[in-house]
């Protein structure tokens, strides 16, 4: 079951938010824990048992820690219930990087981001910044499982789930959730016919246009599905009165590529920063060096997070070595000049651009294949016409989807100005789009050519 | 929504949660989470753990959506105004500039197909039995045009050649149904449904007659091909009726309806079918269903016309003295056995796709007393056996 199936929307929505919204107050978490525990099982019977344990026990030592007193057993139980989780985590990623079983040839349904939720939860109440009494265990555990999030996030933190149901936030969240159905069902899942076809064709079958279509349309599938997904989940979020964090900030409008990180799952920066980078030490430390270290651990663990293989190890060195870069010279802030700040800007895009091959290859020698192919001149005609066909045929939706990298709401809304009329003449045209583009990517997904979220795997 | 525009928001989720409660309460929901609650049962006792029937319901609650019809056309009509032509490329499904939808076939080598039919004939020439292969045309005879207008490779042409010419060279007697029509000038998508990837009820008799004249050529046979003449048959045409297998996932609005033609013969025939509850006797007309195009249901729902036609195991026709026919099947026959059961005494067909390793093939032929077995095979099941999840994959599979 997932947010973009009829079953999810015609028959577990509508009876999930009867069920909810009828039950007494005090009985809506476990409610939304009981819809979780259903949610995910439709989803993965054969992994509810690990996850129902996995909740049990780290809410089980979340509730130990903040109970104790004595510092070294606090830390005790803090590191046992980081290790046990990450210890799972990594058991099922190398288990498949390594085909260790046939039983095992997928990660179990948002393992990875339930277990940094679990570390998250430990680390922040054994650090005092979340505080247990008086909070049933029942918020602890529908915080772990919230079927919202479970599948790919956002990673939210113990604090900021919090339950403010009102008419208000209900209705964005009915917005949020419409404008994420039609992100990854219009943009993503119809760019995703030109990268899938792309990235399945051999090295020897390249030239460099079919190549540039194909990365530039996978850099842009992959914005929509991720961005689409977490705008239905903090969509779904807010439906049942939850806020939930921002996940995505117009990322390819970003300056630099340490600044990409702040606008791209913008949640997995945060957790690595507060649960990685400044637990050992930051840039506060001394030597000044050793900031590229901190740097390096977290770009290979962002790496190994996504999958153990070399490709994606590749990619987050990549990014260590460029975000080391603009630390070590000061770029992009150092360059005073509009036309070498774009040029900047340029060159930052095209090397998100490499990392997203690297990224989506199948290995690291055809992610580098591929990239090498970025310059290389077509030998055969045939490719040339392919590439020709894709981009007329798919035009309208690549338009579109460059379009809308674009800050367009906050665009509109400078234009509106301080006009009350005209503020909701936009409303009704961005509501009116918003149902048409809706109705729309309902055909699609009738018509059966929906595809499963990218981050769903990892 | 902007902070400004909570009424035009308020009014989106008033959509939103009518079109919810609206699809749940149209849609049987009672059925649906009885259905789900049994696949959820059968998972917990099963050893893996696997709820596989999770997708299977979710297909089947997509079907009985309401307004189903409507909401494919709508995608159809999107795609269609955006000119996409391979939308279902993944589904080998392209739409050429006249309107056709056609597939495209990797390169194979042939030497599998070759040196299993090769050994076939060898075998059956050895134990008296006569054998032809008939390959059967695809939309196209140029592989090369089909290649410009999508930018894709296709070889199904070239498989075909490759294999006809070898088949030749070593003395198979082959009926090439492509050389037939250039020869009487036909353009041979006209043999074709556009939305479909089977040919017409019309182009199973145009091909009868000629695999009939192959049995007079190559097996001795002396059939009266005038039987075959369009005096002694009913053409009944339904325009623009239904939508083939591949239109269905396009969309009516996309590619338009197909015609259909229905053809039976109209002198008198007296058969003994032999099917799956033993042997009935009846007429040609009882190897036509006519409930399947004489429906009401949509063309989303009704069932494919081109299995109205069916020779379900056998027959034998009791207006023809002699002749024991086998033929080795695909779905193209639908169209092309009933004929062809018009000019011999007994006719069997067997589809190998449907059959598992354990079938001996040899072994059945000997046994069942055939003087004739031809190979009846659509060209692009060249090079299926290339692919081993392919459902063609045991096509050649002659016991080499």
């Amino acid at each position: 079951m997932n947010f973009t199936g009829l079953l999810f929307l015609l028959v577990f929505l509508p009876i999930a938010l009867v069920v909810y919204y009828i039950a007494f107050k005090r009985l809506k978490e476990y409610v939304l824990l009981a819809l979780s525990v259903v949610f995910y099982t439709f989803g993965e019977l054969k992994h509810i048992w690990l996850l129902l344990i996995m909740i049990v026990f780290t809410v089980l030592i979340g509730r130990m820690i903040s109970h104790i007193d004595k510092q070294w057993l606090k830390r005790t139980l803090l590191i046992s219930g980081v290790l046990a989780n990450i210890g799972v985590l990594f058991a099922f990623k190398s288990m498949i990087a390594f085909s260790v079983s046939s039983a095992v040839t997928i990660l179990p349904l948002g393992i990875s981001f339930y277990t940094f939720k679990a570390v998250s939860y430990l680390a922040d109440v054994y650090k005092g910044t979340v505080i247990l009494k008086g909070t049933p265990v029942v918020h602890d555990a529908l915080y772990l499982s919230f079927f919202a999030h479970i599948q790919s996030g956002p990673l939210t933190r113990y604090k900021d789930m919090v339950c403010k149901p009102e008419p208000k936030r209900f209705c964005d969240g009915v917005c949020r959730f419409l404008m994420g159905f039609s992100k990854k069902i219009l943009l993503a899942d119809i760019l995703s016919h030109i990268t899938t076809e792309v990235f399945a064709t051999p090295l020897d079958g390249f030239a460099a246009g079919y190549a540039w279509l194909g990365s530039i349309c996978y850099s842009l599938q992959l914005y929509y599905d991720f961005s689409g997904y977490s705008d239905m989940a903090i969509g779904i979020s807010k439906m049942f009165g939850y806020d939930c964090m921002e996940n995505f900030d117009h990322p390819y409008m970003t300056e630099s590529i340490s600044r990409f990180w702040r606008r791209w799952h913008i949640s997995l920066s945060e957790w690595f920063r507060d649960y990685v980078y400044i637990p050992l030490g930051g840039s506060r430390v001394k030597p000044g060096s050793r900031v590229y270290l901190n740097l390096f651990i977290v770009w290979i663990l962002t790496g190994i997070w996504h999958g153990m293989s070399l490709n994606f190890i590749a990619w987050g060195l990549g990014y260590f070595v460029m975000i080391s870069f603009e630390r070590i010279t000061g770029l992009p802030d150092k360059l005073k000049s509009r036309p070498l700040k774009i040029a900047y800007r340029i060159f930052t895009l095209f090397f998100i651009n490499c990392e997203w091959i690297l990224f989506r290859a199948s290995s690291l020698s055809y992610g580098a294949g591929f990239i090498s192919h970025l310059f290389m001149r077509s030998t055969s005609p045939l490719v040339g016409r392919r590439t020709t066909v894709l981009m007329s045929e798919y035009a309208v939706f690549i338009v579109i989807a460059l379009i809308l990298c674009l800050p367009v709401e906050k665009l509109a809304d400078r234009l509106t100005g301080k006009s009350r009329a005209a503020a909701n003449a936009f409303g009704f045209v961005q509501a009116g789009i918003l149902i048409a583009a809706f109705a729309v990517a309902l055909s699609f997904v009738v018509s059966g050519s929906n595809n499963p979220f990218v981050y769903a795997n990892f | 929504m902007t902070e400004k525009s909570r009424i035009a928001a308020g009014v989106t989720a008033a959509f939103f949660i009518l079109l919810l409660f609206t699809g749940f309460i149209k849609n049987h929901p009672r059925g649906y989470m009885i259905k789900l609650y049994d696949h959820l049962v059968e998972a917990f006792d099963s050893d893996n753990g696997e709820i596989t029937g999770v997708s299977k319901i979710e297909n089947d609650y997509a079907k009985s959506m309401p307004y189903r019809s409507a909401l494919i056309n709508l995608s159809g009509l999107i795609t269609r105004k955006l000119n996409i032509r391979d939308y279902y490329g993944d589904k080998n499904i392209y739409v050429t500039d006249d309107g056709y939808i056609v597939g495209l076939y990797p390169e194979t080598d042939t030497g599998y197909e070759y040196n299993e039919t090769v050994d076939l004939y060898k075998f059956l020439k050895e134990n008296g039995i006569n054998m032809i292969y008939v390959n059967k045309p695809v939309k196209y005879s140029d592989d090369g045009s089909v290649s410009n207008m999508f930018g894709l490779e296709t070889y199904t042409n070239r498989n075909a050649d490759k294999l006809v010419n070898g088949l030749k060279n070593a003395g198979v007697p082959v009926i090439d149904l492509r050389e037939n029509a250039a020869a009487e000038g036909m353009d041979i998508k006209d043999l074709f449904y556009r939305t479909d990837h089977h040919w017409t009820v019309p182009a199973g008799l145009w091909a009868s007659r000629i695999m009939a004249g192959g049995l007079n050529e190559y097996a001795g046979y002396d059939i009266d091909l005038s039987i075959y003449d369009d005096e002694n048959f009913e053409f009944r045409k339904f325009e623009n009726s239904w939508l083939g297998e591949q239109g269905r996932k396009l969309a009516g609005s996309y590619i338009g309806l197909d015609d259909y033609t229905e053809v039976k013969p109209v002198f008198e025939t007296s058969f003994v079918f032999k099917d799956e509850e033993g042997k009935t006797e009846g007429t040609f007309d009882d190897l036509i269903s006519e409930n399947f195009y004489e429906t009401e249901e949509d063309v989303y729902t009704a069932p494919s016309f081109h299995y109205s036609y069916a020779l379900k195991g056998g027959c034998v026709n009791n207006d023809v003295a002699s002749g024991k026919v086998l033929m080795l099947t695909d779905s193209y026959d639908h169209v092309t056995a009933p004929f062809i059961s018009l000019a011999v005494h007994e006719l069997d067909t067997l589809q190998l796709r449907d059959l598992d390793s354990s079938f001996d093939l040899r072994d059945y032929i000997v046994k069942n007393g055939y003087d004739t077995v031809i190979i009846s095979y659509a060209q692009f099941m060249i090079g299926a056996h290339d692919d081993a999840s392919s459902i063609n994959y045991r096509m050649f599979d002659f016991g080499f």
